[in-house]
């Protein structure tokens, strides 16, 4: 008797089978892009030394170094990094990458030219320039405790390529 | 079915209805913030927050630099620091309750009231709440949090005791600067 019922359901329980796990992908496709949309989410991973093209530009090398600077708190050091852009048509637009930790929890750090006091020198970019369609350095400054030893990230997105963004790695 | 299992499997429904109804948490509980109680001088850290109150004094006028003002004064000295991102780190929730009554923290002086913190590397600096004159104020408990909104994030905790606190006649906000404790 049990027999006869699955069979004589068979199309049903199919469908059943079939339209439970493709009911709950979409929602969560759905809600998962519109996440994705506005956040950086799908990061593409730069080894140190290396570029790659991202939102019409080339981003990189980046390299970092820790300097000791004068006046911060004690207990912390600086890291110093320097991102090359090169715009290929048009300029590209970013704020100032932030600095992630690529090991532990993964703490980030942003820039930090204001909290250091550094007077103001316009040939110096922390963020990428909207306007300048050729190549140029950002010069980065980011304050961390002394127990962050790295490696680090650097991680860059402009908003028209999200949530794709550029995690360039440095080792100082 | 006997007539004594049915009565038994009924009442045990009953009971067991009972213990579900006992244990279901409150409607609220989905959004509820996570608290991290600690005391005077003990170090709290919650998911991006992290918290030292070094000491509560009370006083008749508060001052900071050029600025100062007679009140009910309660001035809470503190270390704060973010614990894994810089992402909006603000100290925007700072309350003290009372009797039951919740006071913000004065936006009056210089403090680190929405002070911006950083990631591993404490700030130090004062906040200042100006309660009622006619508050002669017991139990207190101090609330810090990121947002002013402190559903679903960590709140650090710490419960004073502010009867058993002298009250000067002046006392001066120690400036928001990075911590040198």
């Amino acid at each position: 008797m049990t027999h006869g019922w699955w069979r004589r359901n068979a199309a049903a329980l199919a469908a059943v089978v079939v339209l439970v796990p493709v009911t709950v992908g979409v929602i969560a496709a759905n809600e998962w892009s519109d996440w994705d949309l506005g956040h950086p989410t799908k990061a593409t991973t730069v080894d140190a030394g290396d570029s790659t093209i991202y939102g019409g530009a080339t981003i990189g090398p980046a390299s970092a170094e820790f300097t000791d600077d004068a006046g911060i708190p004690p207990g912390t050091r600086v890291v110093h990094a320097t991102v090359l852009i090169t715009p290929a048509d048009e300029p590209i637009s970013c704020l100032s990458p932030l600095l992630r930790e690529t090991g532990g929890a993964q703490r980030q750090w942003d820039e930090a030219s204001f909290e250091l006091d550094r007077d103001y020198d316009p040939s110096l970019k922390t963020s990428c320039d909207s306007e300048l369609p050729i190549r140029y350095s950002l010069t980065l400054d980011y304050l961390v405790p002394a127990d962050a030893t790295g490696p680090f990230a650097l991680e860059l997105s402009t908003g028209d390529a999200l949530p794709q963004f550029v995690r360039l790695v440095v080792e100082p | 079915m006997r007539r004594w299992a049915t009565w038994a499997i009924g009442g045990a429904l009953i009971v067991a209805a009972w213990g579900v109804a006992l244990i279901t948490p409150p409607e609220d509980a989905f959004e509820r913030p996570f608290p991290v109680t600690v005391g005077v001088g003990e170090r709290g850290e919650g998911r991006n927050i992290a918290i030292t109150v070094h000491e509560v004094r009370r006083a008749e006028a508060a001052s900071a630099g050029e600025w100062t003002a007679e009140g009910n004064w309660v001035i809470i000295d503190l270390d704060a620091e973010a614990v894994i991102s810089e992402f909006g780190t603000l100290l925007s929730l700072a309350t003290l309750e009372v009797d039951g009554r919740t006071y913000a923290a004065s936006e009056r002086p210089d403090s680190l009231r929405r002070g911006s913190l950083s990631v591993g590397i404490p700030r130090s600096g004062s906040l200042a709440f100006e309660l009622p004159d006619d508050v002669d104020p017991a139990d207190a408990v101090l609330t810090l949090g990121l947002d002013s909104d402190p559903r679903l994030d960590s709140l650090i905790v710490v419960p004073i005791d502010l009867s058993e606190i002298d009250v000067e006649s002046d006392a001066e906000l120690q400036p928001s600067e990075w911590s040198t404790r």
